[in-house]
């Protein structure tokens, strides 16, 4: 006898969407745009509708540790697929603490009928980094450790999605200052099918990309070194800012709100950290494609990339101040203060080796006007030869 | 190989017999102007990458319209491809120094030898006043030497940031495989950082490099400056004959070579100031 | 008996309620933050115009509250008076948030303590919309539409797969609402959902994003102005701006308000439960020049104390002080002390219990959370402190708004202090702030028509310009307090 959970198995998403009151129209304009945010060309479209006509609904389970539920908050701004069909339709989404209706031990019990029943075959999302120092005192849930949590339920999922930087690097509970020892799932549970969406938060876009990504292909999406998906985090932002050819040509912001600020040129020199982050922030945008924070005006301070809360910071500055020295100095000073310093002694070297030679020709001048007699040597006409090695 | 040459005219101040001597053989010279050149462009690009003009309101430069629309573009071009010129050069020289004459090889840039760990102290008490002449070269001064093994560890710091930079443009790959764990440990800003610092570096030491072979070159007379240009140095035959018997002695077998070596007291008084350079 | 609630869910952070309950009656509580990350740490040493970044990502929920009070407090510390377009955009933000904000704390947090959403299952799709309409006149409310909405929870439902809704206490007496109540309120669930993502599109036109909005500037706003580019804030991002805000104020007159009153109508009786502290308390914010100053703040600084409402007394900051001798630190000068944030530290020193644990040593020390007091005491914050202190500040738009939320529920003041109160207080200020908004864009468009463009002042940007040591402090009255 087919469980309920079958029977849905069997059903596929666009049966789902369908029930919704979702046309035969709206659902193809819907994979042709998921074809358009996974960059992949527009036949696709077709593999991704027969792919969801047939995909089963997969549980998902979201875990909250040393986090500030942003990347939560970011899901809930998806629009293609929304959190709404990711929730109701496309996925089973049985534990998020910020969203979900049951508290305390009724929640618990929605996570561990998740895990018991489930066993390897749901998606593990995890929010926030996982502090590991005086025995995971820093952040428990139930009583428990976030690692001993993370451990039962990354352990036993197919795979696990962590979202924003927190969770796929540290985060700022991992910057410079913090004592928490907190670590990235990745570090925290060795070994996992893991795929990383940095970014602080996530863009909400790229999570509902995973999901159909997973969902159309059986797989996850190919990624990077860092095991960031490549539809997301595979160019730099530099290379497709839209201010990029203020950069190319020298037409630079110097001031907020001057000439060049108001003409939409280039931030670099405002301390904007696009050449160093890879992420579709210029391609995607943010909220349903409005806007991005170089599109506003200001700076990209490098979210995505790991440790960005030491790595790119100052954030206003192009480079980051060289240890040991003030806050004051930058890396130009420093080096054109050693030039300098060099310079300085160089010439010192020259006054006082002058000053010696003056005097020792004199001497020797002395010596023979001394001597009456000009000791002249007498130039040779030899040539010779010597024997050099090779 | 090695040779000779010509007669050296004589001056009023140099009333000495010299004796021509080639000494830095042609890729010795090329890889030597290669890098200077490199290093001029690359530093004057990358001033300008790092802290770019701002041509306020115009794509003009030099009163040509349009001129400046990819001026950073084309400041950046030439920055990479000088880089790679750069770095063969370096490469290059690095190869040199293993099948080179006498005077490119590595161990005239490691104080592997005694006399020349001897030399080097001499070198340094020269350059501190302590001492009047400079002990007599025919190649680098083992000082020098050990300034150019520091200088191309500034090279290869700068090479290797430079790449890890350059790595950032592509997604996959040789650059990200070779060189994104670069960026992604200390952050791109941070490399940024030192392949700028390590530029004054660089200019710190060309300050100090030119200067230092214009001083050797007033002292010792043997065109040291024009050599990099010829190739050959001039030197007094007593020089040549001091440093022919030093190399000798270090050619021998150790055994030989201990029994001739002079009680080191004594070589270190000797070494000093009693050596006639100008004939008197 | 003692019972644990942990996770305590629909809320942001980690919280853990321990209760102790004698013959079904809650006799002593203890509540517990059980997540540290220690910010202040991270955050020493800092370039102060990176400070907001990082004070941002203490929440994301009510995100941008925190870079705005740090963003003040650089600014307090080293005298900056921000520009007037930047003093709007920073309104525009922070309103559209408190909008926002109260729409999903009602719906996606609040309402499934109210709302049984399996007896949605139950209700005539014709009777909704009689009741629908007969409270509002949202165009989205046909029986087809409220037909629609049951029959995709009715499929739903049949999948066995309830997701974020498995086990919850569906059934729970405590539910009292009547099917049709409840299956408009998950159709109004549904459409929050869509509205909450398209309102805080404000946020990435002025914002460049949400949640972390990323355009403060330590002097003002990164927002960069000209109706005469393509890239800057112009007059079709005006206009799309306009057109959310008409968005949320519909959403808000038509959707939200109706249904606080119409819920509220069927849960009276919490309007005698949940009265709290009795002490409210407000900054208060909004003021309508750059100088930031009390007086001339929309929402009203003041205390309130003991339930009293004939007298205020006004607030200064210099009154705040953080205690931990319930809490995971140590201060240098003993754990009893009380330190103005000021004279703060941050030394985390734990003393629970090894985890696993089953409960929490609730004689001593027990919370991650420090706990803030005024002048010694515990105060409430938030929405409804806010709306107190407008009333009997005089505000008369507050006024007229409470006054026509208690009659029409048919109650009398003394319901404002409780739950109840609470969620009236949050509807009744997203309508106020659904306002404003308009108000704000107005003024930031003639300004603009003016030719003023000007968003950041820049002579204290450059750290040189900087004199010595300098200490400030910045303030935000955050949507949920």
């Amino acid at each position: 006898m087919a469980s309920p959970r079958e029977d849905q198995l069997a059903q596929g998403v666009w049966p789902a969407l369908r029930r919704r009151g979702v046309s035969r129209r709206e659902f193809l304009k819907f994979c042709s745009v998921m074809a358009g945010a996974l960059a992949l060309p527009h036949t696709y479209a077709d593999r991704i509708v027969q792919a969801l006509e047939a995909a089963t609904r997969p549980a998902v389970v979201w875990l909250e540790f040393q986090d500030c539920a942003g990347n939560t908050e970011s899901a809930l701004r998806a629009s293609h697929p929304s959190i709404t069909d990711m929730i109701l339709d496309l996925l089973s989404w049985n534990y998020h603490e910020t969203i979900m209706a049951p508290a305390g031990t009724a929640a618990e019990k929605s996570l561990q009928d998740t895990i018991a029943q489930q066993k390897g075959q749901y998606l593990a999302i995890v929010e926030g980094s996982i502090p590991l120092a005086d025995g995971g005192v820093y952040c428990t849930i139930g009583g428990r450790t976030a690692i001993d949590i993370a451990q039962e339920t990354c352990g036993n999922a197919l795979a696990t999605i962590a979202v924003g930087t927190c969770a796929a690097f540290g985060g700022i509970p991992a910057a410079a200052g913090g004592i928490t020892g907190a670590v990235s799932i990745g570090q925290a549970v060795p070994g996992l099918k893991l795929i990383n969406l940095s970014a602080c938060p996530m863009n909400g876009a790229n999570l509902a990309a995973t999901i159909v990504h997973y969902l159309t292909f059986k797989e996850l999406p190919a990624t990077d070194n860092l095991g960031r998906p490549l539809f997301a985090h595979g160019d730099r932002i530099h290379d497709n800012c839209p201010r990029r050819a203020h950069y190319d040509a020298g037409q630079f912001v110097q001031e907020w709100g001057d000439q060049g600020h108001q003409l939409g040129w280039c931030l670099y020199k405002m301390g904007c950290k696009g050449p160093a982050t890879n992420y579709n922030c210029p391609r995607v945008q943010w909220n349903d494609g409005t806007n991005w924070p170089i599109g506003v005006g200001h700076g990209c301070v490098g979210c995505a990339q790991p440790q960005f809360w030491d790595a790119m910071t100052p954030f206003y500055r192009q480079l980051p101040t060289v240890p040991g020295f003030g806050v004051e100095v930058t890396a130009q000073d420093v080096g054109i203060g050693v030039a300098a310093a060099v310079g300085a002694l160089t010439v010192g070297h020259a006054v006082v080796a002058g000053v010696r030679n003056a005097r020792t020709a004199r001497a020797t001048n002395q010596a023979t006007a001394a001597s009456g007699n000009a000791t002249i040597a007498v130039p040779t006409n030899e040539t010779q030869t010597t024997e050099g090695q090779s | 190989m090695a040779t000779v040459v010509q007669e050296e005219p004589a001056t009023a101040a140099q009333t000495q017999r010299r004796i021509n001597l080639f000494v830095w053989e042609l890729p010795v010279r090329v890889t030597h102007w290669v890098n200077v050149t490199s290093i001029l462009i690359l530093s004057i690009t990358g001033y300008f990458i790092a802290s770019p003009p701002v041509f306020a309101t115009t794509t003009t430069f030099l009163g040509i319209p349009g001129t400046a629309t990819f001026m950073l573009g084309t400041i950046r071009f030439t920055h990479f491809v000088t880089a790679f010129v750069f770095t063969i050069s370096v490469l290059y020289r690095l190869a040199w120094a293993f099948v080179g004459n006498q005077y490119a090889r590595w161990d005239q840039f490691l104080p592997v030898r005694r006399y020349r760990r001897q030399d080097m102290r001499r070198m340094l008490r020269y350059y501190t006043f302590f001492r009047r002449e400079a002990p007599p070269q025919i190649g680098h001064n083992p000082l020098a030497g050990m300034a150019y093994v520091a200088l191309y560890v500034l090279f290869a710091v700068q090479i290797f940031t430079g790449f890890a930079l350059y790595a950032l443009a592509f997604r996959t790959g040789f650059w990200p495989f070779a060189f994104g764990w670069v960026t992604h440990l200390f952050g791109a800003p941070g490399v940024r950082m030192v392949h700028d610092l390590v530029m004054y570096l660089i200019i710190a030491f060309t300050i100090h490099h030119v200067y230092s072979a214009i001083l050797i070159d007033m002292e010792e007379r043997s065109g040291l400056v024009s050599s990099i240009v010829t190739g050959t140095k001039a030197l007094t035959p007593e020089s040549v004959a001091q440093i022919t018997s030093q190399e000798a002695l270090a050619r021998q077998p150790r055994a030989r070579r201990k029994a001739a070596r002079l009680p080191r007291g004594k070589a270190e008084a000797d070494a000093g100031e009693v050596r006639p350079v100008d004939g008197q | 008996m003692k019972i644990a609630i942990d996770p305590v869910t629909r809320i942001e952070g980690h919280l853990r309620i321990e209760v102790e309950v004698q013959d079904g009656i809650v006799s002593n509580a203890w509540s517990s933050g059980t997540m540290f990350r220690g910010i202040e740490m991270i955050l020493r040493d800092r370039d102060p115009r990176d400070a907001w970044v990082f004070a941002q990502r203490i929440c994301g929920v009510c995100t941008t509250v925190h870079a705005l009070a740090s963003v003040r407090a650089v600014e307090n510390a080293l005298g900056i008076v921000i520009p007037d377009n930047a003093r709007l955009i920073r309104n525009l933000i922070a309103g559209a948030l408190n909008v926002q904000d109260h729409i999903v704390h009602f719906y996606h947090l609040h309402a499934l303590d109210w709302v049984d959403i399996t007896l949605a299952l139950k209700a005539d799709p014709v009777a909704t919309s009689t009741l629908a309409q007969s409270i509002s006149n949202y165009p989205k409310s046909s029986a087809t539409y409220f037909k629609g909405v049951q029959d995709k929870l009715t499929a739903f439902v049949n999948t066995g797969q309830l997701g974020i809704f498995a086990n919850g206490y569906w059934g729970h007496p405590a539910y009292v609402l009547p099917p049709e109540a409840n299956l408009m309120a998950v159709a109004h669930y549904l459409e929050a959902l869509d509205f909450q993502r398209d309102f805080i599109r404000i946020h990435a036109i002025l914002g460049g994003k949400n949640p972390h909005p990323q355009s403060y500037l330590v002097g003002g706003m990164a927002t960069a102005i000209n109706p005469n580019d393509m890239s800057t804030l112009n007059a079709d991002r005006l206009s799309l701006i306009a057109q959310l805000i008409q968005r949320g104020q519909d959403f808000v007159d038509q959707v939200y308000l109706p249904d606080v009153l119409a819920i509220a109508s069927f849960y009276k009786d919490w309007g005698a439960i949940g009265q709290g502290l009795g002490n409210y308390m407000a900054y208060g914010d909004y003021g309508t020049d750059t100088q930031e100053l009390a007086d001339t703040y929309y929402l009203p600084n003041g205390l309130l104390t003991n339930r009293d409402l004939t007298s205020v007394a006004d607030v200064s900051q210099d009154q705040v002080a953080e205690f931990i001798a319930h809490s995971w630190y140590t201060y240098q000068e003993g754990d009893n002390a009380g330190l103005h944030p000021y004279k703060g530290e941050t030394n985390p020193k734990y003393t629970g219990p090894t985890p696993p644990f089953d409960f929490l040593n609730t004689d001593s020390k027990y919370s991650w959370l420090k706990s803030p007091r005024y002048n010694g005491q515990a105060v409430e914050v938030g929405p409804l402190a806010r709306m107190l202190i407008a009333y009997v500040r005089g505000k008369d738009y507050v006024k007229t708004e409470v006054d026509g939320v208690l009659k029409a529920l048919n109650v009398g003041p003394a319901a404002l202090f409780s739950t109840l109160g609470r969620v009236a207080a949050r509807a009744i200020e997203a309508k106020l702030m659904s306002r404003k908004l308009s108000e704000w864009l107005t003024a930031l468009e003639s300004n603009m028509a003016r030719g003023d463009y000007v968003i950041h002042d820049n002579t204290l940007w450059d750290p040189s310009t900087w004199k010595g040591e300098a200490q400030g402090w910045g303030h935000h009255e955050a949507p949920r307090g």
